[in-house]
């Protein structure tokens, strides 16, 4: 514990932002240098936390500050490849990749290959390990509280399954113990050209993934709101019990969804219906203590992190799954056989044909200024 | 109702046997005539209700009986022809056709136009909306029992089961259960790697879909998917207030109900109803539809014509990789459209039908 605090860098200040933040709250690490290829959100970012080590170029800043931790929060395209570099030619003592982990499931197994060879801790991003509402969901769950779970379901909007599905996907494995998956039963839809940061990405998704015990995860993503879904709820129904867990407040049409907390709601075997207020565990709380793990389970003080990216590619596998199973009309045995991306593959041979013409970012769409109205006096 | 009985006829030797036994049971009506193609069939199947007029051609039945209600107990490809054929030149007070209700939605909506256009009363033999613990499951909802229903959920059936053929019955429990409400999406996938057939119309090999009613109600259903650890035919109610859950198939009576802020889990016995009983009860109404006596059946083809929706639009969701609104656009049958274009390649060549399938002695 005593020893040097551990040299952290971190590229990418967008998301990155946040990592650095977390880094100011950590005593096991010190954050030394930023880097972005853009040089305005890196002086804004350096300038809040008064970091003298910035870089546009990613490989010199690895080569000049040797780091202890990288934290990669790039988008999702570009994961893969600086992993790999990083761990190969560099050698930290850990990565913590954002999510969503790779374009494809050649790239992440590369990633894990890279970094077991070279003994460089791998994490992703899935910081909602960290929630405390999460980790006490995943406490009732294993500890038997609702009997044997039969069945979870989540319902995701905001843009993308690799954006905001793998988040509920993930949160859902952990709460589950991190269980195998065996198959995965899904479909997508891309009738308009869409992407999300330089990646194609599918206007909806549903996806039914069975595991070994016979239970069932039900994933949606962009479907439909309805009257009865609700953003960043799952319902996880075992055969004593339900219990419901609600990470974040939206705002809901009432009388259609139950009331629930932010936070869980039990229903046990005797009917008693027990809440857990979380208004007070926000998401940079959870960072932070991501962070810091990840700090210590670098040092080796801790065994194990949770976003250990040998659990969190199971989320990547599953997916993936979601797009094989659309592409090859069939349910999907894990893990999967075909390497690439099969949403590109099924985007490159014409299997999605474009039937709304027009590429479009979501990540851009957010960011254009409403256009001026036409016409006018000048 | 003291008045002559209505008569009867049955075509189809097969399934049409659990129809002849219904109108046997029934005092609203008399069985007069059955019909079967295969003469050792007819033969067998009028012999054992003893009825004296048998026919194996269809329509010279139907000219020579004019009868005044009509069971059709074929394979689904002949339900439209059939039924439009009774409805426009024989005008029956009412057919009950076996399900699935078509093989596409076109054909579903020419029966229910040629019965409209001719005052035929149609229903589809979903009988299974008879069964007690679906009574009472409608009811503990409609109740609320279980507050808002959220999702609903069901596993595989059972082996071999067949959308067409299973999953028309369960779609159909599903929105009896739920009060009817109109589906109006469908999700879902399909795998066909396998040439199979169920009685010589496309089957899959195996489905998972996912179907939002009016109202927002969310069901998740599962047809031939792997049966490993999962209890048969499991069902899933989840509600604001509580959850229902069901299993057994068509042989269980057993609902438990968890209520939020009640006192554990209840176990509700319904009476044990096998399935024939829930035709008798069928036939029965059917008549009494026919003539006026009562104004509903629950079986009535506007409703399956939902049910058949459903289960088009599960293909149509496969063949263009979209959530798909109902009603469909496309009217034709997506799974023949799919085998037709090449979009479902068979990996382990061989044609077979289930259905002969399960009639092998083990």
């Amino acid at each position: 514990m005593a020893a040097e605090k551990l040299r952290a860098v971190v590229v990418g200040c967008g998301v990155g932002r946040v990592h650095a933040a977390a880094y100011m709250d950590t005593d096991a690490a010190e954050l030394v240098a930023l880097c972005d290829i853009d040089e305005v959100p890196l002086n804004r970012v350096a300038d809040a936390h008064d970091i003298e080590g910035r870089y546009t170029d990613f490989e010199t800043m690895l080569r000049e500050e040797q780091p202890d931790l990288v934290n990669i929060a790039t988008a999702q395209p570009l994961h893969a490849e600086m992993t790999i570099l990083t761990a190969t030619q560099y050698t930290p003592k850990g990565i913590l990749c954002e999510k969503g982990m790779a374009n494809n499931m050649g790239e992440a197994r590369s990633m894990l290959a890279a970094c077991d060879r070279n003994g460089v801790k791998l994490a992703i991003g899935h910081e909602s390990r960290y929630l405390t509402q999460i980790q006490q969901a995943r406490e009732l769950i294993t500890a038997g509280a609702i009997g044997a779970i039969r069945l979870v379901h989540g319902w995701y909007v905001q843009g993308g399954m690799m954006n905001q599905m793998c988040h509920g996907c993930d949160r859902a494995l952990f709460i589950l113990g991190d269980p195998e998956p065996t198959w995965v039963m899904g479909n997508a839809q891309r009738n308009s050209d869409r992407w999300e940061r330089g990646w194609p990405c599918e206007e909806m998704a549903v996806g039914v993934v069975g595991f070994a015990d016979g239970s069932r995860l039900i994933l949606e993503g962009e479907t439909p709101g309805g009257a009865q879904v609700e953003q960043h709820r799952l319902t996880f129904v075992g055969d004593e019990g339900t219990l419901y867990v609600r990470t974040e407040g939206e705002v809901r049409q009432p009388g259609t969804v139950p009331d629930d907390p932010i936070g869980l709601r039990i229903v046990r075997n005797d009917g008693s219906a027990e809440a857990f207020e979380f208004h007070n565990d926000p998401y940079h709380d959870a960072r932070r203590r991501e962070i810091d793990a990840f700090a210590r389970w670098a040092a080796g003080e801790l065994d194990g992190h949770y976003q250990d990216a040998h659990l969190c590619v199971q989320t990547q596998e599953i997916l993936m799954a979601i797009y094989e199973s659309a592409r090859t009309h069939s349910l999907v045995q894990l893990p999967l056989t075909t390497q690439s991306s099969p949403l590109v593959e099924m985007v490159n041979s014409g299997a999605l044909p474009v039937r709304y013409p027009g590429w479009h970012d979501i990540r851009h769409g957010s960011a254009i200024a409403p256009a001026k109205p036409a016409g006018g006096n000048s | 109702m003291s008045a002559e009985p209505l008569r009867a006829v049955v075509v189809g030797g097969h399934i049409g046997r659990t129809h002849a036994h219904g109108y046997m049971e029934s005092n609203r009506t008399d069985l007069v005539a059955v019909c079967d193609m295969d003469p050792a069939t007819l033969e067998e199947f009028a012999d054992e209700f003893d009825v004296e007029r048998r026919y194996t051609d269809y329509e010279t039945m139907l000219r020579e009986e004019q009868p005044d209600l009509l069971s059709i107990g074929t394979p689904q490809q002949h339900h439209a022809w059939m039924t439009i054929l009774a409805a426009t030149r024989y005008a029956p007070r009412a057919i009950v056709c076996e399900k699935p209700m078509a093989s596409s939605t076109g054909q579903g909506y020419a029966m229910l136009a040629a019965c409209e256009r001719n005052g035929v009363k149609l229903a589809i033999g979903h009988q299974g909306r008879w069964m007690p613990r679906h009574e009472q499951v409608r009811q503990l909802i409609a109740d609320g029992a279980i507050g808002n229903v959220l999702t609903a959920f069901a596993g595989p059936p059972k082996p071999d089961a067949g959308l067409m053929n299973i999953a028309t019955h369960q779609l159909s429990y599903w929105q009896f259960m739920l009060g009817d409400p109109t589906p109006l999406w469908v999700l879902a996938n399909v795998q066909r790697q396998t040439d199979r057939f169920e009685r010589s119309w496309p089957a899959e090999d195996l489905a998972g879909l996912l179907v939002e009613f009016e109202g927002g109600v969310r069901l998740s259903m599962e047809s031939d998917t792997p049966p490993e650890g999962i209890e048969r035919d499991l069902r899933v109610i989840t509600g604001t207030e509580g959850v229902i859950w069901l299993s057994g198939g068509t042989a269980g009576n057993v609902i438990r109900l968890l209520r939020h802020g009640g006192s554990g889990w209840e176990t509700i016995e319904t009476s044990d109803t096998p399935f024939n009983n829930a035709r008798e009860l069928e036939i029965d109404a059917l008549a009494a539809w026919a003539t006026g006596e009562i104004d509903e059946h629950r079986q009535d083809a506007h409703l399956a014509i939902h049910t058949l929706e459903i289960l088009m639009g599960i293909y149509e969701s496969a063949r263009t990789h979209s959530l798909v609104r109902l009603p469909l656009e496309t009217k034709g049958s997506p799974l023949t459209a799919m085998i037709d274009a090449g979009d479902l390649p068979l990996r382990y060549p061989g044609h077979y039908d289930i259905r002969h399938r399960s009639a092998t002695p083990d």
